[in-house]
């Protein structure tokens, strides 16, 4: 049931909880792209993978997001990790190296072995990165971020207010829908359904005498949310002011430059072609 | 239903830590109408979903229906707990899905293993008891009034003939009459001979309807007593707001009139009461 819990809000007062919301969206993104740069030599490749490793996780050790925990929540990622073993094993494949051992009359490529790494490697930091957002900025600061950044649209027309909106009230809901969730479940268990263990036929069930009071609930209450803002005379189109501003700091700024420097540095790199190997016997 | 040292905390070493139950020693007495009450958060809640094992301690141990629960672990025998301790949660009428009411009422008897046959005529048998006729088998549970659904989700329960009716503010959102309606339904279940848990924080019903009283704060219990008794006396750390029958009782007494609570239960009783003792007096 903790696992529910994953990706959301813990107050903690790090520098990184302090940072400004943008900052953070655009460092997350900026940092996915540094994620999913490909260099042309395996060295490389792994070499570059390890800064961007240490930096992750250094970055989430000051924001308090522990690499541990979150591993020991994601056992669904080993079940994606067999599979996509053995999925890659099934294909040649010599991109990276050259290659290849025997189990039996199963030939195993070293880069087979190699790119299921890199992919399982890829979505551990992603998902690190995901967490760093969310777990450390409140859902409506980060719509407000995402509304600032879709400001320049608002001059095509685009209903910049009304989509930070919609965010603003699903990001709300996610709790109160995990706890709708929780209590059907009970309920639901308290009349004998078996939501672990059972055929998959009864599994289904299970899974019918949760969704279907779950959505009547929800629907209800869209409802009544919908209705206590007309009430109360919400008007998406009027201009508005808000309580919550977001204040730019020296903090940010320099946050910022680091991270556009890292993340620039790295694309300089990749798009020059640069090899650790070469660079090493040129030092 | 024994606890023995039961504590819970919710989501433990994260800063959303909550001690719901601290050192919970507690036996609730079979064929009783227990009224577990409290202020909100106090561990109500936690401490009944404990008898079906949809909570278990991180602490302590309890013993249900002759199975021991021990801290930490589901235990094995988990479909004969919530089969022995039906529970109604607040608001059941949320957990109806099926397409009419007869099949939602099967669908308890048919998740413990009764056969179509079996679990159809307990389904009639549990609608009778709530007061729904034959009428209603067929309907939607989603075309049916408020009131109505909550029958219907109490029938759910009732189809799995639990030996303990836990029932979690049956009577919230519900008019006057329909809560009354409920609660006389209750308390036929326990002439019947079923033990009744009630969770509220209602203290008209408590005084009406329960024989014993739990009474809980911040986690611990701070007093299990009959009902007279807790209405009689004080409990300390607990600010009990007595319901006006009870404020009327007290003040008779003070005049030099003494009211037995177990034969007054409402006004009309206590009318006739004064009434009988005006023209026999002691």
């Amino acid at each position: 049931m903790a696992s529910l819990a994953l990706g959301r809000y813990v107050p903690f007062h790090s520098f990184i909880h302090r940072l400004d919301p943008r900052v953070k969206l655009f460092g997350m993104i900026a940092l996915m792209t540094s994620i999913f740069l490909r260099f042309p030599s395996v060295w490389t490749n792994l070499s570059m993978y390890a800064v961007i490793f240490v930096v992750i996780v250094s970055l989430m050790h000051v924001a308090h997001i522990r690499l541990r925990t979150m591993l020991k929540q994601l056992k669904a990622l080993w079940i994606m990790m067999v599979f996509l073993l053995v999925i890659n094993v099934l294909v040649p494949n010599t991109s990276e190296i050259a290659g290849y051992f025997s189990i039996g009359s199963l030939r195993i490529y070293y880069s087979a072995l190699l790119q299921t790494f890199y992919i399982v490697f890829r979505l551990v930091l992603m998902l690190g990165l995901t967490l760093m957002l969310t777990g450390t900025t409140r859902p409506l600061d980060l719509t407000y971020a995402i509304e600032w950044y879709l400001t320049p649209l608002k001059g095509v027309g685009f209903p910049t207010h009304e989509v930070a909106m919609t965010i603003a009230i699903a990001l709300r809901f996610i709790p109160t829908l995990l706890e709708e969730t929780m209590r059907i479940m009970k309920a639901q268990a308290s009349r004998g359904v078996d939501f672990l263990n059972g055929k998959l036929q009864e599994k289904l069930r299970a899974i019918i005498a949760l969704i279907v009071p779950l959505f009547i609930s929800a629907f209800q209450r869209s409802e009544e949310l919908a209705n206590a803002m007309e009430a109360r005379g919400y008007n998406p189109s009027a201009p508005r002011t808000r309580y919550r501003q977001l204040v730019w700091k020296a903090p940010d700024t320099w946050s910022l430059f680091f991270l556009i420097l890292f993340v620039g540095g790295m694309i300089t790199l990749n798009s020059l072609g640069f090899d650790v190997i070469a660079f090493w016997h040129a030092l | 239903m024994k606890f023995h040292h039961v504590f819970h905390t919710y989501s433990a070493k994260t800063p959303y830590q909550f001690e719901a139950l601290r050192d919970v020693n507690l036996s609730l007495l079979e064929g009783s109408i227990t009224a577990i009450v409290g202020h909100t958060g106090s561990g109500k809640s936690t401490l009944v979903q404990h008898l079906n094992a949809l909570l278990v301690p991180t602490e302590g141990t309890l013993e249900v229906a002759g199975i021991t629960i021990e801290a930490k672990k589901t235990p094995k025998a988990v479909k004969r707990l919530r089969q022995y301790a039906g529970l109604v949660f607040q608001f059941p009428e949320y957990q109806l899905f099926e397409e009419t009411v007869e099949h939602d009422v099967m669908f308890g008897p048919l998740n413990f293993g009764c056969t179509k046959e079996e679990a159809k005529k307990r389904a009639h048998e549990a609608l009778t008891r709530v007061g729904l006729d034959a009428s209603f088998y067929a309907r939607s549970p989603f075309e049916l009034s408020g009131g109505e659904r909550r029958r219907v989700a109490i029938a759910g329960i009732l189809a799995i003939q639990p030996k303990v009716l836990v029932l979690d503010e049956p009577t919230a959102g519900l008019d006057p009459q329909g809560a009354k309606a409920m609660m006389t339904l209750f308390s036929q279940l326990h002439q019947q001979g079923m033990t009744i848990l009630l969770v509220t924080h209602d203290m008209e019903l408590v005084y009406e309807y329960a024989t014993h009283v739990v009474v809980m704060k911040e986690g611990r219990v701070l007093a299990h007593v009959p009902t007279s008794t807790f209405f009689e006396t004080p409990i300390e750390g607990y600010d009990l707001r007595l319901p006006p029958l009870v404020r009327v009782i007290h003040a008779l007494k003070k005049k030099g009139i003494h009211v037995p609570y177990e034969r007054v239960k409402d006004v009309t009783a206590l009318v006739n009461y004064l009434k009988d003792i005006q023209r026999w007096p002691a």
